[in-house]
């Protein structure tokens, strides 16, 4: 075999690096916060938790709880999140073939937004139910609002364009957000809660979110990954992939709805968090090349990595205080847009 | 080696006819030109044949019927190249090439050390291996035909479909391009189909002509038969004169005669 011919596909250098800094990102993730741990004894903490070794890990009982119950909860959480909507994002620039589209394209952020609000405004007390409605109900959202995408762009959908589809989620937005607006100023005493979360949060993470959002995390990466050696075939257009013998409509039926599925449940429980699908992608394929091959898998590990940290920022920088994860996502993000915009102008 | 049957023809874009009562012939091993003046319906039927667009009537790849095989089926049996294929920023000539691999690649699995095999051996016959890992978006138009062609030939499709394969290029890879067609025609058996502005070439190069006008074919036959004076100022509007030399016909544009310019004022 020729040495020349090889197919693009992930080193195991780019694999390893973007794994360090994914564990870096996670250490220094639940090290950092008002109640500083050390390093030393977080590691033995988790040695002790593995079966027959026990170790004393010079940790406060307070100490101990910060550790399980509050630091590791988030980070993990923020992790999957950001994985999340960097892999949505990249899937959907390959379905679409546009560099810009990001996770929330087809009415997913609108469709929560409305959830969320109706659930803020006229949901009981989250106490007096057995399940945070919240979450369930921007998850609802977002899968009405995808769905009611497709029900209005299918109609003119051929499969030979996609603009239909966009447009849909253009008309489905404004609508699901004109809808929010209106139930926002009517119950205007919650509009302070509904902002916060329409900036993104992760505030109140903890076990219970992991577990509620990890089984569509896993269906919906599970089927991206697979799914990348078409998104890099579809790359040449409708017409010359239906000719290499790729159903186009198939593929991109099945990497939207998984994508979609798996941005719903990463919203469900951090509120709209933007511009992760944007950056991360985008960075990964200035860093190590453009095939979804790689993007793919990178934009996981990367996604994770990205949001971790920008949750540490979001939470020290004024700390106590807090600022919204979405505000620090997007105050990177924006000039990043343009970036991106220049970029694709450029080549296209 | 495969032919091409093709019965009542009929595609209508958005209500309207572009190709009606169609019926080709195209005999396996064959090379047909497609000729027509602009929008005659001659890349429409490469699309019918390689089953792109819906249609009405029956087009078949030797036994299998185009209208109800599966796509990957059809990929294996028909590799098209368009007028303007679409060169990916970032795809190596590898990632490229191989993609012609992907009907008989499985729906989840990668290709395998005998796709890229015969990734390779196509490179090697297009002389493309110094370009093996350059990005195809950055390659001339003479090379970036090759590499396509290089695609569709990595199909290992008995029938190739090529629309306006030399529209972009200088005489000189004109010529390149459509010997090395011949040539693999000649080498893999292939059935060919082309669409043809240059009906020089076409001339040189096709053993049978369909002149399409209106998506009817108006005449069909030898180039002898098809490439006549008549014939080309009826349906192109133009004035031209077929002329004979050793290799073939040589349709040359003539000027209507006018009066002379006057070079008073």
């Amino acid at each position: 075999m020729n040495a020349d011919v090889r197919p693009t596909g992930l080193r195991l250098t780019s694999l390893l690096a973007a794994l360090l800094v994914l564990a870096g990102a996670l250490v220094v993730g639940v090290l950092i916060g008002p109640v500083p741990l050390r390093l030393s004894g977080v590691l033995s903490e988790g040695a002790d938790r593995l079966p027959f070794v026990h170790l004393s890990s010079g940790l406060s009982d307070q100490q101990s709880a910060i550790l399980w119950q509050l630091r590791i909860p988030r980070v993990v959480l923020a992790g999957l999140v950001g994985a999340m909507l960097a892999l949505a994002g990249a899937a959907y620039q390959g379905v679409f073939r546009n560099p810009l589209a990001d996770p929330y394209l087809l009415g997913v952020a609108a469709g929560a937004g409305l959830g969320a609000t109706i659930a803020i405004a006229y949901g009981p007390a989250a106490a007096g139910w057995p399940i945070d409605p919240l979450p369930l109900a921007a998850f609802v959202g977002a899968l009405v609002g995808v769905s009611v995408t497709y029900a209005l762009g299918r109609a003119n959908w051929s499969g030979r364009t996609t603009t239909t589809l966009i447009l849909a989620g253009v008309a489905t937005a404004s609508f699901l957000t004109a809808i929010q607006t209106y139930v926002q100023q009517r119950e205007d005493d919650t509009v302070r809660q509904v902002y916060s979360w329409i900036l993104g949060q992760l505030t109140t993470a903890s076990w219970r979110e992991v577990s509620l959002i990890l089984p569509y995390l896993i269906v919906s990466v599970v089927a991206i990954v697979l799914h990348r050696r078409l998104l890099d075939m579809l790359s040449v257009g409708d017409e010359e992939a239906g000719s290499l013998g790729v159903n186009t409509q198939r593929v991109r039926l099945i990497i939207v709805v998984a994508a979609s599925l798996g941005t719903a449940a990463a919203v469900a429980v951090s509120g709209l968090i933007g511009f992760v699908g944007v950056i991360v992608p985008h960075t990964v394929r200035l860093l190590f090349g453009s095939s979804y091959r790689l993007v793919v898998p990178l934009s996981i590990i990367f996604g994770a990595a990205f949001l971790v940290l920008a949750d540490l920022v979001g939470r020290t920088l004024i700390a106590p205080a807090e600022i919204p994860i979405g505000v620090i996502t997007a105050f990177l993000g924006a000039p990043f847009f343009l970036v991106v915009l220049r970029r694709s102008g450029r080549l296209t | 080696m495969i032919p091409i049957t093709v019965e009542n023809l009929a595609v209508s874009y958005d209500g309207n006819r572009v190709v009606q009562d169609l019926d080709l012939s195209i005999p396996a091993g064959s090379w047909v030109a497609l000729i027509g003046p602009n929008g005659a319906g001659k890349t429409t039927v490469l699309r019918a044949i390689a089953g792109l667009v819906d249609f009405h009537g029956d087009v078949m790849i030797g036994s299998t019927a185009v209208g109800t095989a599966p796509r990957k089926t059809l990929a294996q049996l028909v590799a098209y190249v368009p007028q303007r294929p679409f060169m990916p920023r970032g795809a190596t000539v590898t990632d490229y090439v191989l993609m012609g691999r992907n009907p008989y690649i499985g729906y989840f699995s990668t290709e395998t050390r005998a796709d890229v095999d015969a990734v390779t051996e196509v490179l090697e016959r297009l002389e493309l291996m110094p370009f093996a890992r350059r990005d195809v978006s950055s390659l001339s138009g003479g090379e970036a035909q090759r590499v396509v062609l290089a695609r569709a030939l990595a199909q290992h499709a008995p029938v190739l479909l090529l629309d306006e394969p030399t529209s972009d290029l200088d005489v000189g890879h004109q010529q390149q391009v459509l010997e090395l067609v011949d040539e693999l025609r000649v080498e893999a058996g292939l059935t060919v189909l082309s669409t043809m502005h240059d009906l020089t070439l076409a001339g040189q190069y096709s053993q049978n002509f369909v002149l399409l006008d209106q998506g009817r074919a108006v005449a069909c036959g030898r180039a002898d038969e098809v490439l006549r004076g008549d014939l080309i100022q009826r349906y192109y509007g133009a004035s031209v004169e077929v002329l004979s030399n050793s290799s073939g016909l040589v349709v040359v544009p003539t000027r209507p005669s006018r009066q002379e310019v006057s070079l008073e004022r």
